[in-house]
């Protein structure tokens, strides 16, 4: 199983901190309250959690994709 | 605002009512009040919304609102203004959305069941940690649901009041009617769809004046619609004269009015207005078919076999329950002398392609914003909304007394009378007689008390 990457796309994000409810781990929000992630890629388990928060976007500026 | 109107502007047991209440901005102030807020209202066809996160964006009195399916199935209706600073949520006619985003500040509400607990939910609002620290309880600040829903056979009606009656007390017989244009031309009810596209247009004209037209007002057609009739407008063309295409049956096809709740009809629970002679005998000889499956179904149904003609469920949505044309309006107020209406049209599910193709050119060239007969009745509205503002005009009331002290209990429905005589003002002393009831500001339960029917 490939791993996944995970992208914010800091110009659409707004800080609703949604993420960070889901995955306070992974998410973290900047001195802009702009969203951070941890890593830039993450093992397959954790596919459902990361596609869950990117879900939860109200602003979608979260994107999962494989890794290659 | 006042709190209520002067009992002395209705006076239906004489048939005299005052202009005041067509253009009068304090009396339109408090029907928004006692009027809108409290009645069962229509919002939409179901088929507009088939999948989950379909929306339709609808209108209640002056409001807007939203008419959404949820990730689950369940159809919701909610107050389209952000709880932040009242931005119109979703300013998009129809569509399909898990969360409506406010274009101003970005809070975000989702109808989607896995996100939020109930639809409508506040799920996210920007800064939420920087700041609001986290302390905003979305909880409390969801887009506002209305009281009651209830879907009847795919038509969806709402209320803001949870004191309203129940949706079936506040219809009563007036059901058979809603049953008739939730039905497909076979009579199997919730077999119906909503051809696309609303059409909203506007008018300067007081919103009672289209209600009042097809509660019963079968006094205006000869004179209104002469010219339809005589171009051959109907489903029958040059040869049938009339624009029902109706011209075999009698003509006397009386009227009911439900005294204690303001709707009524033309024709009767007990008349069945049969199906037109059409030019093209195929057409006749399908709906001829499909007719005489519906009395079959009803009678075995045990449901009146009439309730087909033009009618208003109070207080502004009017329709046409049989299938040439069925089709439903909806007369949203904007302000005493100005209203917003919207059409919609009612197919059978499973037409057959052409029919329904005919069908629809039909009902466009007969009703709506560019259909004749509509356009009759527009020019009647909207110039007698504007010969009774002026001061002199004010001063003298309209005269409702055509069939005074002629109409009697129906045999067929126990809260309705019946005028044999189709040409009568009764259906319209009886919507009025509810509508100052609903206007004295009492409560449902006192409103309940005074029943007992005139
Ligand atoms: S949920 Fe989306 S918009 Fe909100 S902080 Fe996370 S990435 Fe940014
Ligand atoms: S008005 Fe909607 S977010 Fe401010
Ligand atoms: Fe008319």
């Amino acid at each position: 199983m490939t791993g996944v990457r995970v992208e914010i796309v800091r110009s659409a994000c707004a800080g609703y901190a949604n993420c960070l409810d889901v995955a306070p781990e992974i998410f973290d929000l900047d001195e802009h309250d702009v969203a951070v992630v941890s890593a830039g890629e993450f093992p397959a388990e954790q596919r459902q959690l990361l596609e869950d928060a990117a879900h939860r976007c109200p602003a979608k500026a979260i994107i999962v994709t494989d890794a290659d | 605002m006042t709190d209520s109107v002067d009992p002395l502007m209705v006076d239906p047991d004489n048939g005299i009512i005052s202009r005041e209440i067509f253009v009068s901005q304090d009396v339109f102030d408090t029907e928004l009040e006692q009027i809108f807020a409290r009645a069962w209202l229509f919002i939409g066809h179901e088929s507009q919304i088939p999948e989950p996160g379909d929306f339709f964006n609808s209108r209640m009195g002056t409001e807007s609102v939203l008419l959404t399916r949820d990730s689950e199935g369940e159809i919701h209706v909610l107050l389209n203004s952000c709880r932040h600073r009242g931005m119109k949520v979703c300013r998009y006619d129809e569509g399909n959305t898990h969360d409506f985003v406010c274009p101003y500040h970005g809070w975000s509400y989702s109808t989607d069941g896995t996100l939020v607990s109930v639809a409508g939910e506040l799920f996210g609002v920007p800064h939420y940690r920087a700041g609001y620290d986290r302390k905003l309880d979305r909880s409390q600040w969801g887009l506002i649901p209305t009281a009651q829903m209830v879907n009847h056979h795919g038509l969806i009606f709402a209320t803001w009041d949870p004191d309203t009656p129940s949706f079936d007390e506040y219809t009563g017989g007036f059901r058979f009617w809603l049953d008739n244009l939730a039905a497909n031309t076979a009579g199997e009810r919730g077999r119906v769809k909503a051809l696309r596209g609303v059409q909203k247009w506007r008018i300067k004209a007081n919103w009672k004046f289209v209600s009042e037209n097809f509660l019963g007002d079968n006094y205006h057609g000869p004179t209104s619609h002469s010219s339809v009739d005589a171009v051959g407008l109907g489903p029958g063309g040059k040869e049938a004269p009339t624009r029902h295409g109706d011209n075999k049956k009698p003509r006397s096809i009386g009227s009911t009015s439900f005294f204690d709740l303001g709707h009524g009809g033309v024709t009767t629970a007990g008349y069945a207005w049969g199906y037109p002679e059409f030019e093209d005998e195929n057409m006749t000889t399908y709906f001829q078919q499909r007719w005489q499956q519906r009395e079959q179904r009803l009678e075995a149904e045990d449901r009146p076999i009439g309730g087909l003609g033009p009618s208003t469920m109070f207080p502004s949505m009017s329709l046409h329950a049989g299938a040439f044309p069925r089709a439903l309006i909806v007369a949203h107020p904007v302000g005493p002398t100005e209203t917003e209406v919207w059409r919609w049209f009612l197919v059978d599910d499973d037409l057959p392609e052409d029919i329904e193709s005919w069908l629809r050119r039909w009902y466009l060239r007969y009703s709506g914003p560019a259909g004749l007969v509509e356009q009759d009745d527009m020019e009647n509205w909207d110039y007698a909304t504007d010969a009774s503002t002026g001061t002199i005009a004010r001063r003298y009331p309209y005269n409702y007394q055509l069939g005074l002290g002629m109409a009697s209990p129906s045999e067929v429905l126990d809260d309705a009378v019946e005028s044999s005589y189709l040409m009568t003002e009764e259906n319209a002393r009886n919507y009025y007689r509810r509508w100052a009831a609903l206007m004295s500001g009492a409560s449902w339960a006192e409103i309940d008390q005074a029943r007992g029917g005139k």
